[in-house]
């Protein structure tokens, strides 16, 4: 999926969050977002998942091989459009449930069957096996993290929002969490990670890094 | 006393039978209404909310009165000759708890927070899997709230009075029928009537707080 964002603004009890925002995304680009705590991140991603409207400006959305010209959000509220995206949130929510039914929860909400195999094997590398039938709600902060972030994954979708997908992420996790997302880049879906810690995501194979600060991005380069 | 227990099993019936359909109700309507309202935003929702607040104390004589004006012969609704019948009394105890059900549901969504719900939105859920997400993390409290609104329903007199006219074995319930065997000085039937209405709200108090304790447990 390709994005355009034109003019963002969005402002919280007269705090502007977003300032006149630009940003381009092609198609199976891994674009990285760095900013301190508080600069607008997630509401960025929040806002490009739909879960908060902007102020102004908008964002355009177009599918590979599906749309010619770029849809905004005014024009798509329907449920197809949303499914075409997923966001794993900064802090990891689990639902009722083992850790193996968290995991394939958003593959069944989207009346889809889940591979058994990938499942297994996704769960095997975040090193989630182990736990596979304990209830969610027992695991760790960094076991939901992980599930969290097997539980976006595993939906086979055009647009993944992972907001700071780090946190709390040991360094095997990390790990993986790089080789997933490389992979994906490979399958041309398009990947959006904000993070306010930018060695720990030094290693990610990104196309392109922003910083975010004072509610305007601004390009940087994988030196520095 | 066959009559007595012929009575007993009537209003019994019919007694539970338009609670458990107006609950119903409340619960298929009353949750997907509450989500809407918690979830969009819209100008004057404060306004819609408060409204809904302020129903919560509307006396449920008053609505009654109300909805005898629409269901009367000569009413708005009185081509549907609902009056004097248990749909009449359904859809009065549904008005009367839906603001019930709303008010304490819309709270029990304000302690879940927002995260959890846009977490299955952008999962890619639609109204009725986020309602079912909701109920599945909430059921305890949930079923609480139902059992909160079947109390009411089972304790409200005058509305039923008005609208269902206390007609033996159509529209007579626990409460109208206590009132009239009372006012007969029918005073075994009335005590009778009232210790199997005492005995069915001890058990629905006894499930409140098991569901109480399955919540604070969760």
């Amino acid at each position: 999926m390709e994005l355009q964002i034109k003019n963002l603004g969005k402002s919280f009890s007269q705090k502007e969050v977003l300032k006149n925002l630009h940003l381009e995304v092609g198609v199976g680009n891994l674009v990285l977002i760095v900013g301190r705590n508080g600069t607008g991140k997630t509401t960025l991603l929040r806002i490009i998942n739909r879960l908060e409207r902007p102020d102004t400006g908008e964002v355009l959305y177009r599918s590979e091989g599906q749309e010619k010209k770029f849809l905004c959000q005014k024009e798509n509220r329907d449920l197809l459009f949303q499914r075409r995206m997923v966001l794993a949130p900064q802090t990891p929510i689990v639902f009722p449930g083992s850790v193996y039914q968290n995991a394939i929860y958003g593959v069944r909400i989207r009346r889809q069957k889940p591979e058994i195999s990938v499942v297994q094997n996704l769960l095997e590398r975040f090193d989630l096996i182990p736990a596979k039938n304990l209830p969610a709600q027992k695991a760790s902060l960094g076991q939901k993290q992980k599930l969290s972030l097997v539980r976006a994954l595993l939906i086979p979708c055009e647009l993944y929002l992972l907001d700071e997908p780090d946190n709390n992420l040991d360094e095997s996790g990390l790990k993986t969490l790089f080789d997933l997302l490389s992979y994906l880049k490979t399958r041309r879906k398009t990947i959006l990670v904000t993070t306010s810690c930018l060695p720990r995501l030094a290693q990610l194979n990104y196309d392109h890094i922003y910083l975010l600060e004072d509610g305007k991005l601004t390009q940087g380069t994988k030196s520095g | 006393m066959n009559a007595y227990l012929e009575e007993i099993r009537e209003v019994l019936l019919l007694s539970l039978g338009t609670c458990t359909v107006s609950l119903s109700l409340v619960f298929i309507f009353g949750l997907p209404l509450t989500l809407f309202l918690f979830l969009k935003k819209f100008s004057r929702k404060n306004l819609i909310l408060a409204l809904c607040q302020s129903l919560l104390f509307i006396p449920s004589v008053t609505l009654g009165l109300l909805l005898y004006f629409l269901l009367r012969r000569n009413g708005v609704l009185g081509s549907l000759e609902l009056l004097y019948t248990p749909g009449a009394l359904i859809i009065g105890q549904f008005l009367l708890i839906i603001p019930l059900f709303v008010a304490l549901s819309y709270h029990l969504l304000r302690s879940l927070g927002t995260e959890y719900l846009e977490q299955v939105i952008s999962l890619g859920a639609n109204l009725f899997q986020l309602g079912f997400a909701v109920f599945r993390k909430c059921r305890p409290q949930i079923l609480a709230a139902v059992i909160i609104c079947g109390s009411r329903v089972l304790s409200e007199t005058s509305m039923a009075m008005i609208l269902g006219g206390n007609i033996k074995g159509q529209t007579r319930l626990f409460t109208t029928a206590i009132v009239l065997h009372t006012m007969r000085g029918e005073f075994e039937i009335a005590v009778l009537l009232g210790l199997v209405l005492f005995l069915i709200s001890a058990g629905l108090g006894f499930l409140f707080i098991l569901f109480q304790k399955d919540g604070t447990a969760d």
